[in-house]
């Protein structure tokens, strides 16, 4: 079976920020998407999710898809092994580290890997869900009941990652599958989305622009900044279309795909 | 540290640091912000500490807390909030705060489970580049409108601008949205045959539309009142 995918990604350095330390990286041929949130000591937040991001995607890219969740903690593990060469090689870049979330597209599946507060939304039937759960303080906190939702949002802790890669603590993703619907809309994104607006909002946005991926791409980006664009915001939407009998095989490398085919099965 | 700073009728009457331990405030010789006044409960509020923040929570009182004039069962304290019970005032002050940087920046921890809140506050006090100003969801007002269906066949029906996106038409015959930002209300096309505003076309992305404009979609006819 094969299965449409339409992508459409943005990243910005915010308002607030010269630089941006996020990362983003797609391969819609066979349906990888990556998003890595840079943090550092002293220097190297951009290198560590680059560093990150491109890793991820090299390593999905080129996986057998056989094992998926097997397969995604390894490329978890090969990005954090490789931000720690990269430490070895350059002492300033002494605790830098990356959240990141990635995910895998393949036929009726979706596999699903994330480390610290980078997070992936699905849009189903115009109901929005959280799909991953941020290793946070936070969200430890928020687990024990010892904070609101509310002022989580709020909370001065709400930046502390319990895990991230190439992190000296924990640095192992949670991983999951799941089924996917034709229809159905994912966002990846990074803190600097879903700190400043809503779920409501982004919910309601989602929904009205479903139709029109780069604008509502666009428009997250928009509304992060206009609720003061303190951090880098990034985001990839990933839409599911309606299963096709032929499979179409053209593929321009290069382009960021749109209405791009992919194979489920491991096949491509 | 973060402080409470408590006065009346306009005088101090103590300045507290907030530590590791919860606080109490009431009127008990036990409480360890003592307010003498018999209208005040006996165990009025306390301030728990959760990681880097300050919880305030009304234990239930007789006479009510408020935070900067709204009665309170719990709150996140902010620097600046002011706390009143009856004719006391308890200022919350975290200079920490007032500076933003190093907490505004992703920081991992090295443990996951019960993490100490010393390695948290340590974590905060971690150096970075601040930005100069820090603005919250919370803090930004957007332009608040309602459109009112000026043609067609639902004439009159009014919708007005709760979320920051509304969508408007239908598949096929064309399909916008509008947009709340705070500088004012954007409308754009999202597929099908663009939206006419006061009867012209408009250019692809977010377009800024003023009172009384008048949006065309999928043979409907909107017109926009803001605020």
């Amino acid at each position: 079976m094969s299965i449409r995918l339409e992508v459409a990604s943005r990243t910005d350095a915010g308002l607030v920020r010269k630089v941006n330390e996020d990362a983003i990286g797609i391969d819609a041929g066979a349906g990888v998407m990556v998003i890595a949130d840079g943090m550092a000591k002293l220097q190297g937040a951009e290198v560590a999710s680059r560093v990150a991001a491109r890793t991820i995607l090299q390593k999905l890219s080129h996986a057998a898809g056989a094992r998926p969740l097997d397969e995604l903690r390894a490329a978890f593990d090969a990005a954090s092994e490789a931000i720690g060469e990269r430490v070895a090689r350059e002492p300033t870049y002494e605790g830098m580290g990356a959240t990141a979330v990635a995910a895998w597209f393949s036929g009726p599946k979706l596999a699903v890997g994330h480390v610290g507060d980078a997070r992936l939304y699905r849009l189903r039937k115009g109901e929005l869900k959280r799909m991953t759960v941020d290793h946070s303080f936070v969200q430890t906190q928020l687990a024990q009941g010892r904070v609101t939702e509310e002022e989580t949002r709020q909370s001065r802790s709400r930046h502390l990652v319990t895990r991230a890669l190439g992190a000296s603590g924990r640095t192992t993703p949670d991983v999951a599958e799941h089924p996917v619907e034709p229809g159905d809309l994912y966002l990846l994104c990074t803190d600097g989305l879903h700190e400043l607006v809503e779920e409501a909002d982004l919910a309601g946005a989602l929904a009205a622009l479903d139709p029109n991926l780069e604008l509502a791409a666009e428009t997250l980006v928009t509304m992060a900044n206009d609720r003061g664009g303190a951090d880098n915001v990034s985001v990839i939407l990933v839409k599911i279309g309606e299963p096709e009998a032929e499979v179409p095989v053209s593929v321009e490398k290069g382009l960021l795909a749109r209405l791009r085919a992919f194979f489920g099965g491991g096949s491509h | 540290m973060a402080k409470l700073v408590m006065s009346r009728d306009g005088h101090l009457v103590e300045s507290r640091f907030i530590g590791e331990a919860r606080i109490i405030i009431g009127r008990a010789e036990s409480a360890d912000l003592r307010l003498d006044d018999a209208t005040v409960s006996k165990q009025h509020a306390a301030v728990e500490v959760v990681g880097n923040d300050h919880i305030l929570r009304d234990l239930g009182s007789a006479n009510g807390t408020l935070v900067n004039g709204k009665r309170v069962e719990r709150h996140l304290l902010q620097h600046g909030d002011v706390v009143a019970i009856r004719d006391y005032e308890i200022r919350y002050v975290d200079h920490k705060s007032v500076a933003p940087g190093a907490g505004d920046r992703t920081t991992v921890f090295q443990t996951t489970e019960a993490i100490p809140e010393a390695v948290a506050r340590a974590a905060l006090d971690m150096p970075g580049p601040a930005p100069a100003t820090v603005a919250r969801a919370a803090n930004v007002s957007l332009q608040a409108g309602s459109l009112r269906i000026a043609f067609g066949p639902r004439e009159g029906k009014k919708t007005s601008l709760d979320h920051a996106v509304t969508g408007m038409g239908t598949a096929g015959r064309g399909r916008a949205a509008v947009l709340r930002r705070p500088s004012g209300i954007f409308v754009a096309r999202v597929d099908g045959p663009s939206p006419k505003v006061n009867e012209k076309p408009i250019a692809e992305g977010w377009q800024p539309l003023a009172e009384g404009d008048i949006v065309e979609i999928a043979g409907e006819r909107y017109l926009l009142r803001l605020g």
